[in-house]
């Protein structure tokens, strides 16, 4: 056996040692005797099992348990780890003998940092906190569906998780004067979107016109490349935020300057024709833009409500372009420049209303309303949504259930198109509370609708859910 | 012996005119009090500390007296200008360690939930709900005077104790149809209060405060069980330990510090 072999074997296991030991060893070195270090987490077992009409296959998805390490050596001084590990149950695949011998081939496992940052609280002056490192900067009023919450990528990992979000290294400052809030944010580096794992359709990110071209000819991606702006200073992001109340009435003001995490077609290459199908490689890029940003959150007669809304700038026009000349012409024969257009250089607006009330018999209702999902980009392309969710608690919070619903069209132009590009999904869940720490979900998740739209991607993605969440 | 018999029957008359006039005044002070004062007694009792910071066990007993046990830490301070501050954070266990209740008016509350990094407000309408599984509300945990919600009356009179009912204001948003307190006259802490179910008017819950004492001059329940009557389940509140009067800052009730760990 060779030396580079030893490496090749012993790599997994070392670098698990190496992150174990780097994790704990942050806390236990500057740390004084006498202070204490925190440390919970969770593990979350989940099992999802599709349901076609002709078997049940069971869904490759992600076990989790994280790992969360919290010091405060001082009252003005504190940090926070956490390590986030997926592990799958499906081994990998094993094309060699060489495969069988790493330990990630039967045991998948993905390590990652989830957070890592330190507070600083009266830094420098009284009133003035900072938190640096990789963190999580929930910005906005919504439920989950928080159009002025850009800062941190979207995690779409969990198609039945959607609004989540990953941290990312930020520097995140935060001054208080009186009852408001002046906040800064700077985030060196952009970050994509983490897309799940299950497949997500490219047409859900294009132009709907392209889905299906005149003559039903259709276009098949190819090899897709995400190409990121250069890692500089003048590329980084950035934003601010003031954060206050009027009227019993929170609000805030926001401008965000940065890149949407989620990629859009910009080029395409080495095109194929094989009617009714043409192929092509793509290159996608994440769009330049400003954000003006404004939430509100409140009360009327005792319902809660708030509101998002955001006014998105776009730096540049995104026009699909051909880096094969030879076929140029002809994939301008299908499609003008407008058609190609996938981001115009045009202002648009973004945004959610919803609410929130508890019945006296104790039945909770949330209703948001959104125009325009995180992945919709472009003044023509802003899809309509409407989600619900009700839900009650049974022998002192031991038993929950819900039933989730969501409604969702494309952009309107006229009444057939409603009905194309309508989907819904439903959600009925039940949950089991009655033992401290733990918490046990049955679920099923049931989605509809037309290829090519937002939902409509993943109608072959009907399945029962069972989780079980140990919180330590 | 005519002159010490004179003088004996002059002390004893003495001191029956004195002990009756004690018991006269006693007497007297005590049935002029009305409803309305003895629960200015009783808001005054509750709220008489500027601000208090205070850990307490929630003990969880089910029907069958299987207990889940919950550590709180709770701040309170007294706010002249209107509703008080009060801001409650989950210790243990651990599904709920970090979650924090900053409660600053009847209509301005704050849920922070470590799990998603982010204050949530709360619109009123859970107020009337089970705070955090508990057999208490959001507004029994926050509520600290009855007057302002509560019409009441003298129902009987005890050398121990006022018995009161309430009834609610015409326009007071409270869960509750009437509530019966029993009140003691040593402290002013009601000693048991009866929550009455908003709809069929029958009883729905009783509030039993014990081990009350003086703690840095405030009368302090020590043990506080609220029980179900209807699915017999109850939450018993242990004040473990409690500082008075500790100069606490408004900041502490602020989102600023609704954030921090403890």
């Amino acid at each position: 056996m060779v030396a580079a072999d030893i490496i090749r074997r012993l790599k997994p296991a070392a670098i698990t040692i190496l992150f174990f030991s780097l994790f704990f060893s942050t806390f236990t070195v500057p740390v004084r005797a006498e202070d204490k270090v925190d440390v919970k987490g969770f593990l979350s077992i989940d099992k999802r099992f599709l349901v076609p009409e002709t078997h049940t296959p069971i869904i490759d998805f992600y076990n989790n348990l994280q790992v969360e390490a919290r010091a405060k050596p001082s009252d003005q001084v504190s940090g926070v780890a956490s390590l986030d590990v997926r592990y799958y149950d499906y081994p990998r695949p094993a094309n060699d003998l060489v495969s069988l011998e790493e330990i990630n081939t039967s045991n998948p496992v993905e390590f990652s940092l989830w957070e890592g940052y330190i507070d600083v609280n009266g830094f420098l002056l009284k009133n003035l906190d900072l938190r640096v490192g990789k963190q999580r900067i929930a910005w906005g009023t919504a439920d989950k569906l928080n159009q002025t919450d850009n800062l941190n990528p979207d995690d779409y990992s969990d198609p039945l998780d959607f609004g989540r979000k990953f941290p990312s290294t930020a520097f995140l400052a935060t001054y208080y004067i009186k009852d408001w809030q002046l906040i800064g944010v700077w985030v060196p580096t952009i970050r994509p979107v983490l897309l799940p794992k299950s497949g997500f359709n490219l047409e859900a990110l294009m132009p709907s016109n392209l889905s299906q071209l005149p003559g039903n000819v259709y276009f098949v991606p190819g090899k897709i490349t995400t190409e990121y702006p250069s890692f500089t200073f003048l590329h980084s992001m950035g934003a601010l935020k003031l954060k206050g109340q009027v009227l019993n009435t929170d609000f805030s003001v926001s401008y965000f300057h940065g890149y949407d995490d989620t990629p859009l077609p910009a080029r395409l290459s080495n095109l194929t024709i094989n009617l009714p199908e043409i192929s092509a490689d793509a290159t996608m890029v994440l769009p330049h833009l400003d954000i003006v940003g404004l939430d509100l959150a409140g009360e009327l007669f005792t319902v809660g409500f708030w509101a998002e809304a955001t006014l998105l700038l776009p730096k540049n026009k995104i026009v699909l372009t051909e880096t094969d000349q030879n076929t140029e012409t002809l994939l301008e024969g299908f499609l003008t420049e407008k058609d190609r257009t996938i981001l115009k250089k045009e202002p648009y607006v973004k945004y959610t209303l919803g609410g929130d009330y508890t019945f006296t018999n104790g039945i909770y209702l949330n209703c948001q309303y959104m125009h325009g999902f995180f992945t919709d980009a472009g003044v023509d392309n802003l899809g309509n949504y409407f989600i619900g969710r009700i839900e009650d608690k049974f022998l002192h919070d031991k038993i929950k259930t819900s039933l989730s619903g969501g409604l969702a069209t494309m952009a309107l132009t006229s009444q057939e198109r409603f009905k194309d590009t309508l989907t819904y999904f439903l959600v009925p869940e039940i949950q089991y509370l009655g033992i401290d720490n733990l918490e046990i979900t049955l679920g099923y998740f049931a989605i509809a609708g037309k290829k090519g739209t937002m939902f409509g991607s993943m109608t072959d993605q009907d399945q029962i859910y069972l989780k079980a969440k140990l919180s330590f | 012996m005519d002159k010490t018999v004179k003088k004996q029957k002059a002390f004893f008359l003495s001191l029956v005119l004195l002990l009756s006039f004690y018991l006269l005044t006693f007497t007297r002070l005590s049935w002029a009090l009305t409803a309305d004062e003895v629960v200015d007694k009783v808001d005054t009792t509750m709220r008489e500390a500027k601000d208090s910071v205070g850990m307490s066990k929630m003990i969880l007993v089910e029907k069958d007296g299987s207990e889940r046990v919950r550590q709180i830490k709770a701040y309170f301070k007294k706010n002249p200008k209107g509703d008080d501050f009060t801001l409650t954070r989950f210790l243990s266990p651990a599904d709920v360690k970090g979650v924090s209740f900053l409660s600053l008016s009847e209509d301005e509350m704050y849920l922070y939930m470590p799990a998603f990094g982010k204050i949530r407000r709360i619109a009123s309408h859970v107020k009337h709900e089970s705070f955090m599984g508990t057999d208490f509300s959001y507004d029994d945990i926050g509520k600290t005077k009855y007057k302002d919600d509560y019409d009441s009356k003298i129902l009987e009179e005890t050398p121990a104790e006022y018995v009161l009912e309430a009834s609610p204001k015409p326009k007071a948003e409270v869960g509750y149809s009437k509530i019966k307190l029993w009140v003691s006259k040593e402290s002013w802490i009601p000693t048991k209060v009866e929550f009455y179910h908003p709809k069929k008017g029958s009883l729905l819950k009783v509030l039993t405060n014990s081990q009350v004492e003086k703690i840095q001059g405030h009368w302090t329940p020590r043990k506080m069980v609220m029980e179900n009557v209807e699915d017999k389940h109850k939450t018993v509140l242990e004040v473990t330990e409690i500082k008075y009067d500790t100069g606490l800052s408004s900041e502490v009730f602020s989102q600023r510090n609704l954030k921090q760990s403890e």
